[in-house]
């Protein structure tokens, strides 16, 4: 039996689309990257985004931060970072005389973590957000110590300065919900962000939802139903990206290894989320469709002829949809 | 399921509508293909001049809507593609599956009730009957044209040529098989003529009839002249093996010395040779066996007397016929003196002949006539010795030794008569059935119009054309009437005046008919199928040309 209703709809799909509107009082366009992230967030997944600098990767999480009026906390990643500087460690302090050990938190206790720039830190840095994002608690000296809810993490990363960097691990990427290409805007956006950004007057983005509210999105989103021939798509589409004997002669050639079940859980959920949004309550193949390539493009290894050829993840991811087709 | 029924009733109207419209392409594409394969093939058998048979074209469409059918169930929606179907046409975003899921798991369930809701709406206007497809103009118009191809194809009647062969071919079987019918009650007719079972195995007429059954009713004209050939030749070795010509001809010699024989018996049985009546000569032959006389009667003077004068008058008789006997023998045996000693040049001619009147001509224990004839006379001039010897001295003795060689060379030359005679009838059989074959062969390849081998004429009500009733041309028993024919009208003249020389010199008249019959045996011969026609050309022209040859000049 499931708790879906109109009501936990209704505050659904209406906390949503605050939360967007409120966010495109500052941003301008956009608006599928802004949709993905929401829903990643409402999802309690986390979202890698990727661009180039200056596209406006950081102002969008910081803008959602104050949508959402959740502790935001921002960490620029530089190869000289330390686990200790993401997670907390322990000092040592005089207390009435007494000295002792106390846990200092670090950066990653809070709702909303941007880690800018994650490509930039050691991979022991970047090991030290594994256990933050998988299971929302962080362990210090034998003690553990659990994140406040909800949390997730909004990362970013450059593709094209790849001097000093630490490429993301696998293990790391298969972490993220989404990951999310911020492309350049449009001719119009541009002048849009010209305008919004050239004045004095600098746009006040309002709150107009909690911490709450994503934990009752995300449970009104688990309880959308979906059929089991829709599951069977999905399952289909997920293992079709596995150079495997059924597997499309690309998927064959230039991938090396496919998709997760990490990444089946993570289009399950989008793909509810997305349901909802488009007024359902049914998941749709196209609702596959339409998050497969955000949460599949990371989780996709590339054999050495493929990256050699530089092929893209999407057109693989395309090419898996359309082999679940027939 | 507990689905909704609404649900149902669409995905079933779904399914309906697309199994109506595969089914109308399938019919379409069918069509051209069937038509196409029809085409293909009517075009071959008009190409060859041959009419397209029916079954062709009815075995093709009844394949082609078999396959399609086959195609048509295999590619029939099922129900899961159905629903399918309905989410995709009608963009209901896998509502109906999601609905049948929910329904049958959780139909209690909010989110169910929800779904529903949304659902209920949209499923009202969904119209089956908007699912379309374009009809398939393009294949319409090629079945159409195909078909209309394929069938105007498939009623073209044969080719004149053709038509013509068919019915050459029915006819030739027709005629084969009638000339087959014919021959064996032909066999069997003489069968019936022959009584004894000497002659009868002389014939051996079951070799024959076999060979006839095995003739192919089904065969061409070629291989059925081949096959006719065929027992011809067996016939025509069987035939030669009963050649007896020198025995022939001593029985002709023997007729010729009869005849000049004052006795009555003796001319009557001269007669009887000459007439080749040797049958009843070899009876009267055996009425010449001298009665025997008992010692017993020689005793008594009163009978001896009597005896001695039958049995004087019977050996008369006897020896007035063995000297002729002896006189033709001896000539004959000159005459074979007279060939055996000539020149190298002739000997192997000469000695083929020889053999095979030797191999015809051997008689009682392989002792030729003529050597009978010798044997009878001088057994009856020992007869006639002791006979005198007994007249002439009362103690002499008696011995019937020389009458019983006298008796025994008598049966020896009967049963030899008998014998040429058997042989004779055996070959005249062979003859006819050689004949008959050859008519046979002839009427089998269209050459002749009827075939009259077995006897009682046509069957009741079943009449025959003027030319059928033409009086048969014996002279020509080799079945080529037709050639034949042509040459007696448009050919050179057979006949020719002689311009003999006066006095005494010897006439070309025979060897000029002799060539003319061995011209006319050997165009007959190459009249066959299997001789090649440049041959036919060469052998008519050769004698064409001997025949419009001036004579050279002496």
């Amino acid at each position: 039996m499931t708790n879906l209703s109109e009501p936990a709809v209704e505050h659904f799909k209406d906390t949503f689309n605050r939360i967007r509107t409120a966010i495109s009082t500052f941003m301008v366009g956009q608006q599928e990257i802004i949709d993905d992230v929401l829903i990643a967030i409402c999802c309690g997944g986390h979202v890698l985004l990727e661009g180039v600098p200056g596209l406006g990767k950081t102002s969008l999480v910081n803008t959602i931060a104050q949508a959402i009026d959740v502790q935001f906390k921002r960490i620029q990643f530089t190869p000289d970072l330390l686990p200790s500087d993401v997670v907390g460690t322990q000092i040592l302090i005089d207390r009435d005389g007494r000295r002792e050990l106390e846990f200092q938190r670090g950066p990653v206790f809070c709702n909303l973590l941007l880690a800018d720039e994650i490509n930039r830190a050691t991979p022991k840095t970047q090991s030290a957000l594994l256990e933050t994002m998988q299971e929302k608690r962080v362990t210090v000296a034998n003690h553990t110590h659990p994140l406040a809810l909800p949390f997730f993490v909004m990362a970013t990363q450059n593709p094209i300065e790849n001097d000093g960097t630490y490429p993301l691990p696998e293990a790391q990427l298969d972490r993220f919900f989404f990951k999310l290409q911020v492309n350049l805007p449009s001719h119009d956006e541009f002048k849009q962000i010209l305008d919004r950004t050239g004045g004095n007057s600098q746009p006040h983005v309002k709150a107009v939802a909690h911490g709450e509210d994503i934990i009752r999105m995300g449970s009104t989103i688990r309880e959308v139903p979906i059929a089991p021939d829709v599951q069977d798509y999905l399952v289909r589409v997920v293992r079709g990206t596995h150079p495997n004997e059924s597997a499309p002669k690309s998927i064959l050639q230039f991938v090396r290894h496919g998709g997760s079940p990490r990444a089946g859980q993570a289009i399950q959920a989008a793909a509810r989320a997305r349901a909802l949004l488009d007024g359902r309550f049914h998941v749709a193949r196209e609702d596959i469709d339409s998050v497969a390539l955000p949460a599949l493009r990371h989780r996709l290894i590339l054999s050495f002829e493929g990256e050699a050829e530089g092929i893209k993840p999407g057109m693989l991811i395309k090419d898996a949809i359309k082999a679940a087709k027939t | 399921m507990p689905a909704h029924p609404e649900i149902e009733t669409l995905v079933r109207q779904v399914a309906g509508r697309h199994h109506r419209l595969l089914a109308r392409r399938l019919l379409f594409l069918t069509l051209a293909i069937a038509a196409g394969f029809c085409l293909v093939g009517s075009l071959v058998w008009v190409l060859r001049g041959h009419a397209v048979p029916a079954v062709f074209p009815w075995s093709v469409v009844g394949l082609a809507a078999l396959t399609a059918i086959a195609i048509w169930q295999l590619r029939k929606m099922t129900p899961a593609a159905a629903i399918r179907e309905c989410d995709r046409f009608f963009d209901l975003k896998d509502a109906i599956t999601s609905a049948r899921h929910l329904a049958a798991t959780a139909p209690d369930d909010p989110a169910t009730g929800l779904q529903w809701n949304w659902l209920a709406p949209r499923l009202a206007a969904c119209d089956p009957a908007t699912i379309t497809a374009p009809f398939p103009k393009r294949t319409a118009i090629l079945s159409g044209l195909l078909t209309v191809i394929a069938v105007w194809l498939a009623l073209l009647p044969a080719s004149p040529a053709v038509r013509a062969a068919a019915k050459e071919a029915l006819d030739a079987q027709v005629r084969i098989a009638e000339s087959k019918d014919q021959l064996e009650q032909l066999i069997e007719a003489l069968d019936k003529d022959i009584v004894g079972a000497e002659d009868k195995d002389a014939l051996k007429l079951d070799e024959f009839r076999k060979l006839v059954k095995s003739i192919d009713e089904h065969g061409d004209r070629n291989e059925a002249a081949r096959q006719f050939a065929r027992i011809e030749q067996k016939v025509r070795d069987s035939s030669r093996a009963l050649d007896q010509k020198r025995d022939e001809e001593t029985v002709k010699l023997a007729a010729a010395e009869l005849a000049k024989a004052e006795q009555t018996e003796a001319r009557q049985l001269g007669k009887k040779l000459d007439a080749k009546e040797l049958k009843e000569a070899a009876e009267m032959l055996s009425k010449l066996d001298p009665n025997k006389i008992d010692p017993k009667d020689l005793k008594n003077p009163a009978t001896k007397q009597q005896k001695l004068t039958e049995a004087k008058e019977e050996m008369a008789k006897m020896r007035a016929i063995s000297k002729r006997l002896a006189a033709a023998g001896k000539q004959r045996q000159g005459a074979r003196q007279a060939q055996s000693g000539k020149g190298d040049g002739q000997q192997g001619q000469g000695e083929g002949a020889a053999n095979g009147d030797g191999a015809a001509g051997q008689g009682e224990q392989g002792k030729p006539l003529e050597d009978l004839m010798a044997e009878i006379d001088d057994s009856a001039a020992e007869f006639e010795k002791n006979l005198e010897e007994v007249e002439a001295d009362p103690d002499a003795e008696w011995s019937d030794e020389p009458m019983e060689r006298a008796s025994s060379a008598l049966g020896k030359l009967g049963k030899h008569l008998k014998g040429m005679h058997a042989k004779n009838l055996a070959k005249s059989k062979l003859d006819q059935l050689r004949d008959g074959l050859a008519q046979a062969q002839s009427f089998s390849q269209g050459q002749t119009q009827m075939l009259g081998l077995a006897s009682g004429g046509k069957q009741a009500g079943t009449g025959s054309s003027w030319s059928e009733r033409k009086e048969r041309d014996d002279s020509q028993k080799n079945g080529q009437l037709a050639q034949l024919q042509g040459q007696h009208g448009s050919g050179p003249s057979l006949s020719a005046v002689e311009d003999a020389e006066s006095g005494s010199g010897v006439s070309g008249r025979r060897g000029e008919a002799r060539q003319r019959e061995f011209a006319r045996q050997v165009e007959s011969f190459v009249q066959r199928d299997d001789v090649p026609e440049s041959l036919k050309l060469g052998v008519r022209n050769y004698f064409e040309n001997l025949q419009s040859a001036a004579p050279a000049e002496k």
